[in-house]
């Protein structure tokens, strides 16, 4: 059954990854969040530091 | 164009960082960070005492509380829960908002977790386990009014943390995001399985499920938070994004559809399926790939970063975790194949692969996120210095360690496969040990002077200085591409509910792994015992299973297993396989994952009460290098009073194995074809070699000793037996052989004192081969041959030359008067030790053609008996005179044939 289960798995991860080298919109999205992150990681690093530049901050 | 976009996108950013952001709870992270340091240490602390008492196994001894077993426990349970938990917790207060552009979900919920994780969990944990509460589960030692708490902990996680994802747009989510859910939702699930099925499922069936929850504590809890950490961290310090999101998210479904089919690998060679056993070997190689995947991805993230890797210590932290994190994997996947996991499995090597694991991988990864969290927090405190020791330092003693019980590990097992004995194994580990110790020395003061790093330094008055400029530079080509299509922000409609279906498809597999791993080998496994249990097999007594409890109680379980593998040398040191049937009254399954001490499973009848009595309290008065710790505290100041501890467990060890005994070869029928095939193939001959009496390997099931030994004037030889006789024998004998060893004075009978007698070349080659039935004489099977004639040689040189004395005729026919009315129905008419009742006596009376007793010996013997066998003291019936004609009658006995006549 493990078999079963670890070819399908592999099948369906090789479906996946064709449809990523393919198809340019799904590659688009499907990286997107990684983009996401370093935006929203900036996002409070600034905001943390204006917080921290005001005058009666500590 | 391209610079109008990346203006665009410049701008874009900059546009949404004029927004507020939601709250970081840094006071819980601060806490939990402060939290997971703490109890890294004192886990740490655990640890190397444990490591300890294997080189000075008296050390700290004498207490119930901080024997081997308990602190063993502690240091596991203290990495698992309180190390990594509080730095999971900490790391996912610091990245949902960041993720998820929300809030967790409330304050004083997190307050509650952070309460009910410590002071409910980690705390009062390590305390019942000192005070003798706890359960012999790997990874689920802590008792089950603690995994009530853990359960609870991880509810209120899933509200606290998953809640705020659940809101997140799939399209959206980065990857980090998709492992906290993941390993949160599956560990919510997989606790309660791997803590309390066991409890309630019994033997091999538990242990299928046991397996699950070995390798999920790792690989679905452990793992994906780290990799999570390690997805985040990364960009964060380098400021690029990782390479690929698809590869991450591929790496993602991969690691949660095959890491719970994994769990059984634990287990090959066992009475488990071989059908499973074969799939989560699959899958453990399947792993190995998915996990090549995932690093490569994680690497090629750090491409052109290696500046940054070598002067931030947060990422310098994570990169060696990823490392780390790959080659654990692959060692992994390459025990779980058989041929190699019959080599190294139960030793130190298994071991090595844990620390690499759970302090080279979760360690240094969890390690590099504080580093980084800690680094970026408002108003934390932070020493780069101190952080920049605390790696190498870290670095330095995992090297160590892992290298070292690599090799112990080697070692070990090609001894156990040879047919030294088991203590030889112990005796060629005491040097790796040793070095264990001294490579936890710098772990523990890498991770002291990893929390000074989070305690002293700098404040961090502002943020460190804006990236937008180099956002701009490093991203900016990146972000093009992705405004650039901008009309592919809607995803796909059903995409948009990818997180629901991974959600369910998570939930689903994990049900599916549950099914197949757990479930179905545990229908297999009723069927088989359902066919071929005996219908006589009884349950352990009240005694019997109070003695279980305390096995498991003091870990012993983690030392000594019970289960005997289907492969050769298995079976030719120890006996028949373990099979299924004979596990199934055992809550929970009791199997174990290491061998310190030789297996237990086919204790019974090997050894005394007395002997065992006698090991329990001072291990080294029976076994000279023994490294097991003393259980004194279950006595009452001296091991010939055991209270009631000691008679249970003794009466525990004693029971096992014995309802194989009583069904015979058909125990053996249960033997799946798989493993059959493996045997034979073993063995190289036909058939399952499957119970000890049909064992035909070097002879060790011959009727006869396979030895003799000559008179051997050779000093090396005589030397030689004499080191064989210190390391075996003299706990005892004594080191003089004069019967006065530590263990002697509760063994009855008490050891013999080798001067005292004189005994045939044969007999003591019997009794070295056989033991002494009745008494705590082993059978000394294991040694080998040189050793056995060796020993023998040496024995032999210490013995009594005893003189016939010459009897007149008038006194040989008194003589004989006299022992025909006292001494024959036990020694038997010709002083052959088969008198009618000599039968039912044990250990058997002397036979006087083989053993010649001293003039001494043989005066005592007679006027106050032997004290543990049938001899009674003759004083109070025969007179002086009457046992000194006695003594030389039996002498002359010595070395008749069967005609009466000397050769």
């Amino acid at each position: 059954m493990i078999n079963i289960i670890v070819a399908i798995v592999t099948l369906i991860a090789a479906g996946f990854l064709l449809l990523w080298i393919l198809r340019l919109s799904f590659r688009t999205w499907v990286e997107r969040p990684k983009y996401a992150m370093l935006e929203s990681d900036q996002r409070f690093r600034d905001a943390e530091k204006r917080k921290s530049e005001r005058p009666n901050s500590a | 164009m391209k610079e109008h976009t990346s203006t665009m996108s410049h701008g874009a950013l900059l546009i949404r960082s004029d927004k507020a952001v939601p709250r970081t709870e840094y006071d819980l992270i601060r806490w939990h960070g402060h939290a997971a340091l703490i109890t890294v240490l004192i886990s740490a602390l655990f640890g190397i005492l444990v490591a300890t008492k294997f080189n000075f196994p008296n050390f700290m001894g004498g207490h119930a509380w901080e024997t081997w077993g308990r602190l063993r426990y502690n240091h596991t349970q203290g990495i698992f829960f309180g190390w990594l938990g509080n730095a999971f917790i900490a790391f996912c207060y610091y990245v949902t908002p960041r993720l998820t552009n929300r809030s967790v979900t409330s304050r004083r919920l997190g307050w509650t977790i952070f309460w009910i994780w410590n002071f409910m969990v980690v705390l009062p944990g390590w305390l019942l386990v000192c005070m003798g509460f706890s359960q012999p589960l790997e990874w689920a030692e802590f008792p089950i009014i603690v995994d009530v708490f853990v359960i609870l902990a991880f509810l209120l996680m899933l509200v606290q943390f998953v809640k705020p994802f659940l809101r997140v747009p799939a399209g959206e989510l980065y990857v980090s995001g998709w492992y906290i859910v993941g390993g949160l939702v599956f560990t919510t699930l997989a606790y309660p399985i791997g803590n309390l099925v066991p409890q309630v499922v019994p033997g091999a069936k538990g242990a299928a499920f046991s397996g699950l929850w070995i390798h999920d504590a790792v690989g679905l809890f452990v793992t994906p938070l780290a990799v999570a950490m390690a997805y985040y961290v990364i960009p964060a310090v380098t400021g690029r994004p990782i390479y690929s999101h698809f590869i991450s998210m591929l790496g993602f479904w991969l690691l949660f559809f095959i890491y719970p089919l994994n769990g059984t690998h634990h287990y090959v060679y066992s009475a488990i399926p071989m059908s499973a056993q074969r799939g989560a070997i699959i899958a453990s190689a399947y792993l190995g790939l998915d996990v090549i995947l995932v690093v490569t991805n994680l690497l090629l993230s750090l491409r052109g970063s290696s500046g940054k890797v070598s002067s931030n210590v947060a990422l310098r932290f994570i990169w060696f975790g990823v490392v780390a994190y790959l080659i654990v994997s692959l060692q992994g996947s390459m025990q779980a194949i058989m041929p190699i996991n019959r080599f190294i499995h139960f030793s130190d090597w298994v071991i090595g692969h844990s620390h690499l694991a759970m302090i080279g991988f979760a360690s240094f990864t969890a390690a590099g996120a504080l580093a980084h969290i800690w680094s970026n927090m408002p108003g934390a405190r932070y020493n780069e210095r101190a952080m920049g020791w605390s790696f190498w330092l870290l670095t330095i003693g995992l090297s160590l360690m892992v290298i070292d019980l690599t090799a112990a590990g080697l070692v070990e097992g090609q001894l156990w496969v040879g047919r030294a004995p088991w203590i030889d194994s112990v005796r060629a580990a005491y040097p790796y040990w040793f070095t264990r110790i001294l490579s936890g020395l710098p772990i523990i003061t890498g991770f002291a002077l990893f929390w000074v790093g989070l305690l002293t330094g700098p404040r961090n008055r502002a943020m460190l200085p804006s990236k937008s400029t180099e956002l701009g530079e490093g991203i900016a080509a990146s972000l093009e591409d992705d405004w650039r299509h901008d009309d592919t922000h809607g995803a796909p409609s059903i995409l948009s509910y990818a997180f629901v279906i991974a959600f369910v498809a998570g939930f689903g597999f994990f049900v599916l792994s549950f099914v197949v791993l757990g479930i179905v080998p545990a229908m297999q496994l009723q069927a088989e015992v359902n066919r071929t249990a005996p219908h006589t097999m009884q349950r352990l007594t009240a005694s019997e299973e109070h003695g279980r409890v305390i096995y498991g109680r003091e870990g012993c379980a983690y030392c000594h297993t019970e289960q005997v593998r289907t492969i050769s040398s298995d079976v030719q040191r120890f006996g028949a396989p373990t099979a299924a049937w004979e596990t199934q009254y055992d809550y929970p399954q009791l199997w174990g994952t290491r061998r310190i001490g030789p297996d237990l499973s086919r204790e019974n009848g090997l050894r005394t009460d007395d002997w065992q009595y006698a090991h329990l309290y001072n291990p080294r008065s029976t076994v000279p290098d023994s490294i097991m710790p003393g259980y004194s505290w279950m006595f009452s100041g001296n091991a010939a009073q055991p209270n009631v501890d000691a008679r249970d467990l003794v009466a525990y060890v004693r029971s096992l194995g014995r309802e194989r005994s009583l069904a015979g070869e058909a125990g053996g029928e249960q033997v799946d074809h798989g493993t059959a095939m493996e045997m034979s193939s073993s063995y190289g001959a036909h058939g399952v070699p499957d119970t000890r009496t049909r064992i035909t390997v070097m002879g060790l099931d011959a009727s006869t000793p396979i030895f003799s030994f000559a008179q051997s004037s050779d000093d090396d030889r005589l030397t030689h037996g004499k080191d064989i006789y210190a390391h075996n024998c003299s706990g005892c004998h004594g080191v003089n052989a004069d019967g006065q060893g530590l263990a002697a004075t509760v063994m009855h009978p008490r050891p013999i004192d080798l001067h005292c007698e004189h005994s045939s070349d044969a007999h003591l080659a019997t009794v070295l081969w056989d033991g002494v039935s009745g008494s705590a004489m082993p059978a000394w099977r294991q040694l080998d041959r040189t050793d056995l004639e060796d020993v023998t040689g040496y024995v032999q040189s210490l013995q009594a030359s005893v003189m016939n004395q010459s009897m007149t005729p008038i006194d040989l026919a008194s003589a004989e008067r006299i022992y025909s009315a006292n001494c024959v129905s036990c020694h038997g008419a010709d002083g052959r030790g088969n008198g009618p009742a000599a039968g039912a006596l044990k250990p058997s009376p002397v036979n006087f053609h083989v053993r010649q007793p001293s003039q001494r010996r043989a005066w005592t013997v007679l006027n106050d008996g032997i004290s543990g066998s049938a001899m009674p003291a003759w004083k109070n019936t025969l007179t002086p005179g009457q046992i000194r004609l006695l003594i030389p009658y039996v002498q002359q006995m010595y070395g008749k044939e069967e005609d009466g006549s000397h050769p």
